[in-house]
């Protein structure tokens, strides 16, 4: 029974493994910038551009269906970075929590005239990790290596500019360009994951491994390593409760997020009481 | 010039009412609940009855949004003929806002026709919402069954003929002659699934236990856990075991459900997933009774080769 069980598992827990290596480095910039709703945002967004896709006939797996909610996502994306001001507005926000709100309500539209639009909606919704097959995981490791790679190279403006940006106006960097770019290169990576995990762990594997990180850590190295490491042990956990307690996997492992981070602040509370920072000092 | 107008005005007052008066009179409005429906009633009704039907053929039958189109299609409906058993509660819903008096429950003009079916699957225990989407009736799908469309039809004609009572006659006629070539049709599927006689299967919802029971066929055991509820991994693990020690070969899947999934399992358990029309239009090519019942039989055959 076990070994049914693990032929079954293993290849969504690679993809688990996959997506906290990216995402977790993609939240310790969304944290930095304090933009925290901008990837449920671009994540929703995603969702409606698939649904779109799938409207058309095109099923979650064509490269139609990734054009369409790619196309949707930097067209998001290309909002957000037009909408920052030089001075931190409240009203990013509430453009973004909009975007959010309108997407998904347009999603639910835009699935009641598709086949099984229902079916759909859940999905972008708790994903389907179950069905995730080992090719799949290759493709999206090569992918998101790719875009890694990409951060690496330009770690230096990006950094910069998450965590400085009046300083890097000040050095001459072309800030809406690399915002583009970062807004970009973060809509290729959600469009992929929603289609795989859904909105609600995309959003989780994205904020909750950084927040661990940049709670106990202090350089950008040790916020990724222990952001990694969070984001690894959870993907354990949730699978783990998921086939033990006979419960669906996607909507298990969002649970098992919030359930560790609870856990994660219990025990920070205990060991620093005097600094019971939530909230990250970039 | 001006008499030319007078005269066009006076034929115009004299012809226009007859033209809508013309083509409304003679038909009967029905309105069906899921697509089944309505392709049997059109075989009974001919060119007497305008029929619509409420779902889709690629919808999940259990859960319809209700829109204001329904409330207006039903307000104007002489007949609603539903499947019954609980299957088409939500349409209630849309009944009431239409607020047609021909239609309400226990009106002439409501058709349940699942009067006279022998129901297969009824609960033997108590159910309640912790076991998911069960129905406390009995297995509800049992429309696209080709051996029930003798009763069904019969209660498509009752329903019609308190309506019409003047058209009887020419129901009857159209049931028989629509009865003749399901026959016909009757015996091609009958052949094609003899040498599956026996033969297990696994099914995503069970919606599929009437056709399978008539042909001979049985199913062993369904992807969802219950039904309306996300496969956990645990569940899915036994059905591929049982898969492989029973040896059976196919997986069927509705139109509305996640054929990723069943892929994937199929996958595990060296078997092949195969999509089936729940209903009438649930995929291309199934856009008739006969039609749909056709490709179900072809898509199985195919798929246990």
């Amino acid at each position: 029974m076990l070994g049914d069980l693990l032929a079954l598992l293993w290849a969504p827990f690679l993809m688990c493994l996959v997506l906290t290596g990216i995402h977790a480095y993609l939240g310790v910039h969304v944290l930095a910038r304090e933009v925290v709703f901008v990837d449920i945002a671009l994540a929703q967004i995603a969702a409606l551009g698939a649904t779109a896709a799938f409207l058309l006939g095109h099923e979650t797996d064509t490269w139609e269906s990734y054009a369409m909610g790619l196309s949707a996502t930097l067209l998001g994306a290309l909002v957000l970075a037009l909408t920052r001001s030089r001075r931190r507005h409240v009203s990013q926000e509430a453009v973004i929590g909009v975007v959010y709100a309108v997407s998904a309500a347009a999603a639910v539209l835009v699935a009641d005239r598709a086949p099984h639009g229902a079916e759909q909606v859940r999905t972008m919704l708790v994903g389907n990790l179950l069905a995730v097959r080992p090719p799949e995981v290759a493709k999206v490791a090569i992918l998101y290596a790719s875009i890694g790679l990409f951060h690496w190279l330009c770690r230096r403006p990006f950094f910069l500019i998450s965590t400085n940006p009046d300083a890097a106006y000040r050095d001459g960097w072309r800030v809406r360009l690399w915002d583009f770019l970062f807004y970009g290169s973060f809509g290729v990576v959600v469009t992929s994951s929603v289609r795989i995990a859904g909105v609600l762990l995309v959003f989780s594997y994205l904020i909750v491994p950084a927040l661990a990180g940049i709670l106990l850590g202090r350089t950008v190295a040790q916020k990724l390593i222990i952001g990694w490491a969070f984001g690894t042990l959870v993907s354990v956990i949730g699978m783990a409760a998921s086939a033990v307690f006979d419960l669906p996997t996607g909507a298990t492992v969002v649970c098992a997020f919030g359930l560790m981070l609870i856990v994660l602040w219990v025990a920070f509370q205990a060991v620093r009481p005097a600094s019971g920072r939530l909230t990250p000092l970039a | 010039m001006r008499r030319a107008i007078l005269i066009l005005g006076a034929a115009l007052a004299v012809i226009g009412p007859m033209l809508p008066a013309a083509s409304a009179a003679d038909k009967i409005h029905v309105v069906a609940t899921i697509p089944d429906l309505k392709a049997l009633t059109e075989e009974v009704g001919g060119n007497l009855a305008e029929v619509e039907s409420l779902a889709r053929g690629t919808q999940n039958a259990h859960e319809i949004e209700i829109r204001p189109s329904l409330m207006l299609k039903l307000r104007r409906a002489d007949l609603l003929v539903e499947n019954g058993l609980e299957l088409d509660s939500w349409a209630e819903v849309a009944v009431q806002g239409a607020n047609n008096p021909r239609i309400v429950r226990g009106a002439p003009g409501r058709v349940d026709v699942s009067h006279g079916v022998p129901v297969l699957d009824v609960p033997s225990t108590r159910v309640d919402r912790s076991m998911g989407d069960v129905h406390p009736l009995g297995n509800p799908h049992y429309s696209l069954d080709p051996g029930m469309a003798p009763i069904i039809t019969q209660n498509i004609v009752d329903g019609l003929a308190r309506f019409a009572p003047e058209h009887r006659a020419t129901f009857e006629k159209n049931r028989q002659a629509f009865l003749a070539r399901l026959d016909e049709a009757m015996a091609r599927w009958t052949r094609a699934l003899e040498p599956l006689k026996g033969a297990r299967v696994v099914v995503y919802h069970p919606q599929w236990i009437y056709i399978l029971t008539r042909f001979g066929l049985s199913q062993a055991a369904t992807l969802e856990d219950r039904p309306g509820i996300p496969a956990s991994p645990g569940h899915l693990t036994k059905v591929i075991r049982q898969m492989k020690e029973e040896r059976i070969k196919v997986i069927i899947v509705e139109p509305w459900n996640d054929l990723k999934l069943a892929t994937r399992v199929a996958e595990e358990a060296g078997a092949k997933a195969v999509v089936l029309a729940s209903m009438v239009g649930g995929v291309k090519g199934a856009d008739s009774y006969i039609g749909a019942i056709d490709h179900n039989v072809n898509a199985l055959v195919m798929a246990m080769k």
